[in-house]
């Protein structure tokens, strides 16, 4: 069904083009929210990133890695406006803190603070290995197909960043240990 | 610790998190943007992978990389008084796709001409070239983005080129090219100098090639003529060093083949 959607919309077919949109727009949108952790800014990296892609569409060879071929085009548009975002910095609408307390019951809301203070500290190249690997759920050799880049940067890319955020809740843990040992 | 306390496991679920919808008025504007906008014009079919043989693969695909060229990503010009004068206007091409004169050429290969920047460029047959839609502005980042005409190869390659008014001379805009590296491709590219930056004699013309291990090599080819910069650009992501010789071999077989307007 995407294929044929994608064939279509390369033979300048506007409609197929929408229709493919819709279907990867809510994934694209999560991602970009991801890496951008601003739902205006997330919003118009895809949507430059969907222009672009038809734009481009020609130029992709095998209809059946639309998606992956969109992905790299809009974790590229992600930085770009990440890039103009340090010129518009007053236009920041944050997004929302998720549910305070995860299904599981695995994060506490001090955890998720940690880590999403930890996330943001992270470059943007890091942020999107995470984000490809954790949300996407891609194995590190597709992870690197996807964004261009090679296996053994993103791989690096994940230790440190992975790293990174272990070690925001060490810290947190051994302080709220501390805390308890003399309250 | 207890298994719930596990800092993976943490984090896991820190991804589960639900992030926003795609709202409509994306779509909408997706929608009225497409409507303005046309697609690229592919030139030449792409060589299946398969056309490859494995020991004539590195080769081939270095040899589609070269062919990109292009623009630096100028800087905007600096006058004589060392002041940077205004950038100039983005400017729409007129058509850019069908204004190009590249021919197609499955079995052969392709001079392509750059309806932007009017230098050409002879591409191995099978690689795809997109013109550059909108003139180099100044201020964008460099890159294979609509301001530079775009090669594509096999996988890992891609090229890209583009040009722009400069009034420094060649050594001015190599010492440009390196600033903005350091400024634009500092996560990725931390080096403050590049690896490999000499001389580059290409027919009568002095060109500069600066070389970067970005995680993946990344290959420069600078010149200055009649007041206009040139870069050429050429990437093998499946190469993690500063040069490699097959890519270096293809890359100066195709900057061999470029002819710059007067």
């Amino acid at each position: 069904m995407q294929r044929e959607l994608v064939d279509r919309a390369k033979r300048g077919d506007e409609e197929a083009f929408d229709a493919l949109a819709r279907q990867v727009g809510d994934r694209c949108m999560a991602i970009a929210s991801w890496i951008l952790r601003d739902a205006d800014l997330a919003e118009d990296a895809v949507q430059a990133a969907l222009v672009r892609a038809w734009r481009e569409l020609r130029t992709l060879r095998d209809a059946d890695r639309f998606e992956a071929w969109l992905h790299r085009i809009l974790t590229n548009e992600c930085y770009a406006e990440a890039r103009r975002r340090t010129r518009w910095s007053a236009r920041i609408r944050l997004l929302p803190v998720a549910d305070s307390v995860d299904a599981g019951g695995v994060l506490t809301v001090n955890d998720r603070d940690q880590l999403e203070r930890a996330f943001r500290r992270l470059t943007l190249e890091q942020r999107s290995v995470l984000v490809f690997h954790h949300v996407v759920g891609l194995p590190l050799p597709e992870l690197a197909g996807r964004l261009g880049i090679p296996l053994g940067t993103a791989k690096s890319r994940l230790r440190l960043a992975t790293s990174a955020l272990r070690a925001s809740l060490e810290a947190d843990d051994r302080t709220s240990t501390t805390e308890e040992r003399f309250a | 610790m207890t298994a719930s306390r596990d800092p993976d496991a943490r984090i896991a679920a820190f991804f589960e998190s639900s992030q926003p919808d795609l709202p409509d008025r994306t779509f909408n504007v997706v929608r009225r943007d497409i409507h303005r906008t046309r697609q690229l014009v592919v030139i030449g079919p792409w060589r299946e992978p398969t056309s490859f043989g494995n020991g004539a693969f590195v080769a081939a695909t270095a040899a589609v990389v070269a062919v990109a060229i292009v623009l630096l990503n100028l800087r905007p010009i600096v006058g004589p008084g060392g002041v940077p004068s205004p950038a100039p206007t983005p400017t729409v091409a007129p058509s850019p796709a069908v204004s190009s004169t590249a021919a197609a050429s499955p079995t052969g290969p392709t001079v392509f001409t750059s309806p932007m920047y009017g230098y050409t460029v002879t591409i191995p047959a099978g690689w795809l070239a997109a013109p550059a839609l909108l003139r180099w502005d100044g201020i964008k980042q460099p890159g294979p983005d609509a301001e530079a005409d775009k090669f594509a190869g096999p996988e890992q390659l891609t090229a890209w080129a583009f040009a722009g008014p400069f009034s420094g001379d060649l050594a001015a805009f190599v010492t440009d090219r390196i600033t903005a590296n350091a400024r634009d491709h500092s996560d990725t590219c931390p080096r403050a100098t590049p690896e490999i930056n000499e001389p580059l004699p290409i027919g009568g013309q002095a060109w500069v090639l600066l070389g970067w291990n970005c995680g993946a090599l990344i290959n420069n080819a600078v010149t200055v003529r009649a007041g206009v910069a040139y870069e050429f650009a050429y990437r093998d992501l499946g190469i993690e060093a500063a040069t490699d010789p097959a890519d270096r071999a293809l890359f100066q077989s195709i900057l061999n083949s470029v002819e710059l307007p007067n």
